[in-house]
């Protein structure tokens, strides 16, 4: 990471940086006074290179006099080239290495629209789910940032003008979410084969942990990114954690196991926790430990003593005081667990209900 | 918030038992439905693995809550540091690795005849062999083939496992202190490792990622003190933990590691020429170029002088393959020069002493050059090899399949040549001499003609 930064912990691209269509307006003088200042400023006194390249790519010089006839060819271009940098036909399926800008009105699952943003956000796709580009395929994105100085290896990556943007960019590697596809807007082309490899390799990395010690600038920057990328993950969350009803539906791998005659512990790579419920201090999960499926509850105190009370299929279910802040119940073995369960708990006075379906390899999704 | 698990599971699978320690005692408070196995982890860790924990870690298993500790039987650790710790060893020697992440593997190498080794692990081999021998020949001042046949090695994790994922040059300063400790009995110190490159002459050479190699050793094995790496490495500052002691050559490292000479009489005084012989063909058969040229340089300078009227029954034919393979290897490299100087003293040796060397050998020899000569276009010089055999068989009444043989492969230079009359001619005429149970091979050779040449119907 580079010692000096000419920018603020706070994102370039949302707060300081303007849209291609702010350029192109500002171009036609079609702003109100205060917003072209701070264009003028930001273009000839920042002297920021993004969108000083943006803005002569936009096809207008800021100093240049206009005549009406740019003008008109400017709102042209405004009308029917929603995109300023290089076009890509629109593929049909959503794949890996692609890079999209997010909708400004991102819906629900359901279709409805959950909030209005002022600004689209570049992102890139790390898995393209089903490749179809609806509200029900969930794919996992990496929010694409300009704010190039804050390139941590392990965390963030940069590269170079070579991508489809056009100009150098930061991934925000640690920022990686999943998305509803019908959510993207528009595409905005690949990043290369190379770039890929490295981002994938970065992205893999990144699950083993850092290798540079961030400073207190860069994790208040990153607080900031996190935040505002959360809109694009939101509705997904809100598709699996129906708030109101506080219903879910979750899917459990099952993993195979061979029994044999293994009586030894369980090594960690034999251990799959999957989170039901997550509160400061309490988790509701289900834990595969070789070929048992474990209800767990874990609380931080080990002196709680007012456990929720769980049901499993309508049955209620007894748990039992495993250590380390952990009770637990037997739910079955890989082998002959019931595709689908269902398992309500009473907690924070809020009936939680969730729908949980076993998929054994091979199952159809 | 990123789930710390599945960064701890890795841990544990790559053998690094202090990583997962650090790591479960810094996030425990995200692995609650866990904590049972992550406890029963530590003490097995502690029961099986006890030398290898460090007191760093010890130090941070004394954070967790008490009751957790009391339920996992954790409360009575022994002090940090005051477990065993691994004894000298020979033939053994930890050193780091980064593939996806840092991780420590032993080298292990053993006496083992006929191993079965992986392709590139068997060129390591080889190549920090030829380095060792070099610098035992310098020692003992006496002729001392280096006989990859002979040695096998492991790359094994913690659990003695052998983990084929690590490769690479950094490993081959590391697997030459350990063939040397092997062949010397002479262990390696316990507190000592090393990461660098190693050419056969002995040169010792920087390697990738040492930043993390370093770090990951400084967690996972404490108790080194030592790493070897090459004089020429750039290294990062602020490095704590062990010295990094910089070598230019596998001389420098050896003396650095063991505190004393190796014993001549480990090393038998008398070479056995056969064996060593049958190790030259196995050279040559493995590919092994570079050790074959070696050892057939030192076992001629060795027959050379023992070329006496006595002794010439053993020594002339051993000469002859010497000579033989030597050249052949230097064909494989392209190294015509050589090969021709190498090849005409076997030639030599045959017409000198007739009679010593065996017609079949020397035709056989004869042959499998000029296919060499073919495998690098020289067809010309190939066409009057294979010619001159023609004759020269005829006068010494050789054996039919070898005649055929020879007409064999001439009939494939020309097919190469595209004189496909030819190639058809040769063929047929070498299947009249061929043994009944090889035809099969030869028709196969015809029909390749046919289909070159378009005659499809034949």
């Amino acid at each position: 990471m580079k010692k000096k930064r000419k920018k603020d912990a706070a994102s370039f691209q949302v707060t300081t940086c303007f849209t291609e269509e702010e350029l192109l307006v500002y171009g036609t003088g079609g702003l109100p006074k205060t917003k072209r200042a701070k264009i003028f400023h930001h273009l000839n006194v920042e002297r920021c290179e993004r969108c000083r390249d943006l803005f002569l790519m936009l096809g207008r010089e800021e100093s240049t006099g206009e005549s009406s006839q740019v003008r008109e060819k400017i709102i042209h271009q405004l009308k029917n080239a929603k995109g300023t940098v290089r076009k890509y036909a629109t593929p049909l399926k959503i794949q890996r290495g692609q890079i999209w800008t997010t909708t400004v009105r991102p819906k629900n699952a359901s279709g409805d629209t959950i909030a209005s943003m002022g600004v689209a956000f570049p992102v890139l796709v790390v898995s393209g789910g089903s490749g179809e580009k609806l509200l029900h395929n969930i794919i996992r994105v990496i929010p694409v940032s300009f704010d190039t100085d804050y390139e941590v290896a392990g965390e963030t990556l940069v590269i170079g003008k070579e991508n489809p943007l056009m100009y150098p960019v930061l991934l925000e590697i640690f920022n990686e979410r999943p998305m509803l596809a019908g959510n993207l807007d528009e595409y905005r082309g690949n990043v290369s084969t190379k770039d890929l490899a490295r981002i994938m390799e970065m992205r893999e990395r990144f699950l083993e942990g850092r290798e540079t010690e961030p400073d207190e600038e860069y994790l208040a920057w990153k607080e900031k990114e996190i935040e505002l990328a959360e809109f694009i993950s939101f509705p997904v969350n809100e598709a699996l954690r129906e708030e109101d009803t506080h219903d879910q539906s979750i899917e459990i791998p099952v993993s195979g196991y061979r029994k044999a005659a293994d009586t030894s512990e369980a090594e960690l790579s034999q251990v799959t926790p999957h989170v039901l419920l997550k509160t400061a201090g309490f988790s509701l999960n289900i834990v595969q430990i070789k070929d048992r499926f474990l209800l767990r509850i874990a609380v931080d105190d080990p002196g709680e003593k007012s456990l929720p009370r769980i049901l499993v299929n309508s049955r209620a279910v007894l748990l039992e005081e495993r250590g380390a802040g952990v009770h637990e119940a037997l739910l079955g073995y890989a082998d002959h667990m019931d595709e689908i369960m269902e398992l309500e708990a009473e907690f924070g006075g809020e009936h939680h209900v969730f729908h949980i379906r076993f998929r054994t390899k091979g199952s159809q999704g | 918030m990123i789930d710390p698990f599945p960064k701890i599971k890795s841990l544990e699978r790559e053998g690094n038992f202090n990583g997962v320690i650090q790591a479960v005692v810094e996030n425990y408070g995200d692995l609650g439905p866990v904590r049972p196995e992550l406890l029963a982890r530590i003490v097995h860790y502690l029961d099986h693995f006890r030398a290898f924990i460090s007191p760093k870690s010890i130090a941070a298993i004394g954070c967790l809550p008490p009751a957790d500790l009391q339920y996992a039987g954790l409360t009575d650790i022994p002090d940090a540091g005051s477990g065993e710790r691994p004894a000298q060893s020979i033939g053994r020697i930890a050193f780091p690795a980064v593939t996806s992440g840092g991780l420590v593997r032993e080298i292990r190498v053993v006496e083992e005849e006929g191993a079965n080794m992986l392709s590139a692990r068997l060129q390591a081999l080889d190549h920090a062999g030829a380095a060792v021998y070099r610098v035992l020949k310098n020692y003992l001042g006496r002729c001392c083939c280096w006989t990859p046949g002979r040695f096998s090695f492991h790359v094994l994790d913690p659990y003695g496992k052998d983990d084929p994922a690590v490769e690479g040059s950094s490993l081959l300063l590391p697997l030459a202190i350990a063939l040397y400790s092997l062949v010397t009995r002479i262990p390696v110190p316990a507190d000592l490792s090393a990461t660098a490159a190693l050419g056969r002459d002995g040169k010792v050479a920087p390697v990738a990622n040492i930043r993390e190699k370093l770090a990951i050793l400084n967690r996972e094995r404490f108790f080194i003190k030592r790493v070897l790496v090459s004089a020429k490495q750039e290294m990062p500052g602020n490095m704590s933990g062990c010295r990094v002691i910089r070598v230019h050559s596998l001389d420098d490292a050896l003396s650095i590691t063991f505190q004393r000479p190796p014993d001549a009489a480990c090393f038998s005084g008398d070479l056995d020429i056969d064996a060593e012989i049958r190790s030259l063909s196995d050279q040559y058969n493995r590919y092994l170029i570079d050790t074959c040229i070696e050892n057939a340089d030192e076992l001629i300078r060795f027959l050379e002088l023992k070329k006496s009227r006595t002794e010439r029954e053993k020594t002339v034919p051993a000469l002859f393959t010497c000579y033989w393979k030597k050249g052949s290897c230097h064909c494989h490299k392209g190294e015509v020069r050589e090969t021709n100087g190498s090849l005409k003293k076997a030639v030599s040796l045959y017409r000198k002493y007739p009679g010593l060397v065996r017609g079949d050998d020397y035709f056989d020899a004869r042959v499998s050059y000029a296919v060499l000569l073919k495998d690098i276009f020289r067809y010309g010089e190939a066409e009057n090899i294979h010619k001159q055999l023609i004759e020269e068989m005829e006068q010494s009444r050789s054996l039919d399949h070898i005649k055929g043989k020879n007409l064999s492969t001439l009939s494939q230079l020309y097919l190469a040549m595209h004189r496909f009359g030819e190639a058809e001619q040769y063929q047929r005429r070498a299947m009249k001499l061929i043994r009944r149970e090889e035809l099969c091979r030869n028709y196969g050779y015809l029909a390749q003609i046919h289909t070159r040449s378009g005659a499809l119907r034949k």
